[in-house]
């Protein structure tokens, strides 16, 4: 019974964070799984990739509907990014991990590093008139700024390495690879941090959703734990859309940078230590 | 046609995700009754949450699809076409990671 609370209580955690950041949680649920329910690797990765799934489909069901997540970005990003993950797959057994694992890393403290440099100089106001839409043009309520935001993500064709990068990491991981995908959509293409954030949280899921049925095939998932965990993620989003619907771009942006340099700290360490 | 392409996979989403709810919560249920010995429905706890979790799974295959067809109806071809190579790319993603 504890065991089952535990879960839920995982659940809500990266609930709340996926609804917030647009991550899966892959980075937070694989490793909690392994340390403290004692499940094998291989098992944890494939509840990682279920419940991800599940955080992806729950936040994306809101931010399509109120206009954050930008549906052809995240269509096109995620077709990168199920490449990237097939290629990640043989990338693991191929090339040596800690090696891969320590250029993810720094690529995340780069990543960091020009998400918080991108916010101290501030964002120029996003927006666009009607003849000026491109295939990619979004527009959302901005509850903080109680604004309107429109905008036109640029050189998006760019962003098609950070879907790689995210499908590769992905499949090194088992997790989403959201970390990988909001810095690129909001560096590169110039997105407002929210809009990316929404996008990522929708790609993840297909990436997410490709990696769990292999994963099933192979009979290492655990049914039990990831409807636990899903329990968990339904609660965890709603507090995160009741509570923190109103969060501004600038804490999203301080938030994601300590997620980037958890993240690089973790995969560098695990490079090293191989 | 005039719909909305957005609104129609969120609400697709939204529902499936209840769906799942409500078989975890009859899983639940199921487990209950049968750790007491007398069980409530005619299939077992495990085979419930495995349905929930085949759901989650399938789920996102069928946004694609559902994401392609309308936007063929609607006459969108760039939509459309993003669609098709995204159904494309999971297979293949599915497949090469199955032999890898």
């Amino acid at each position: 019974m504890s065991g089952i609370i535990g879960l839920i209580l995982l659940g809500v955690i990266v609930g709340v964070l996926g609804a917030i950041l647009g991550i899966g949680g892959g980075i937070i649920m694989v490793p909690v799984l392994t340390f403290f329910f004692g499940m094998p690797i291989h098992n944890a990765i494939a509840v990682s990739l279920a419940a991800i799934t599940a955080n992806s489909m729950s936040a994306s069901s809101v931010y399509l509907k109120n206009g954050m997540a930008n549906m052809n970005m995240g269509i096109a990003l995620s077709i990168a990014s199920a490449i990237g993950a097939a290629a990640g797959s043989k990338i693991a057994v191929r090339l040596p991990q800690d090696t891969v694992m320590i250029i993810l890393g720094l690529i995340q403290i780069l990543m960091a590093y020009l998400t918080y440099m991108k916010m101290k100089k501030g964002v120029k106001p996003h927006s666009v008139s009607v003849s000026d839409k491109n295939f990619f043009y979004g527009e959302y309520f901005d509850k903080a700024a109680d604004n309107i935001i429109r905008y036109n993500p640029v050189r998006a064709g760019y962003n098609i390495f950070f879907g790689v990068f995210s499908g590769v990491f992905s499949g090194l991981s088992g997790a989403g690879g959201g970390a990988m995908l909001i810095p690129g959509m909001n560096i590169i293409s110039n997105m407002p941090i929210k809009a990316a954030t929404a996008t990522s949280s929708f790609i993840i899921g297909f990436t997410a959703a490709a990696g769990s049925a292999v994963y099933i095939q192979a009979g290492y998932l655990e049914a039990e734990t990831v409807c636990s965990i899903i329990f968990g993620i339904f609660a965890g989003t709603a507090i995160s859309m009741r509570f923190f619907s109103k969060i501004t771009d600038k804490k999203v942006s301080y938030l994601l940078i300590i997620l980037l340099l958890s993240v690089a700290a973790n995969m560098i360490y695990k490079g090293i230590t191989a | 046609m005039k719909f909305n392409v957005k609104d129609i996979i969120a609400v697709f989403m939204k529902y499936v995700f209840y769906a799942i709810l409500v078989m975890i919560g009859a899983g639940f249920i199921a487990a209950f009754s049968e750790s007491g010995g007398s069980p409530f429905f005619k299939i077992s706890s495990s085979q419930i949450f495995r349905a929930a979790v085949y759901t989650v799974c399938l789920a996102p295959a069928v946004s694609v699809t559902l994401f392609t067809v309308l936007n063929i109806l609607k006459k969108d071809w760039k939509s459309s076409f993003l669609g098709i190579c995204l159904a494309f790319a999971l297979l293949a993603s599915f497949f090469i990671k199955n032999t890898g």
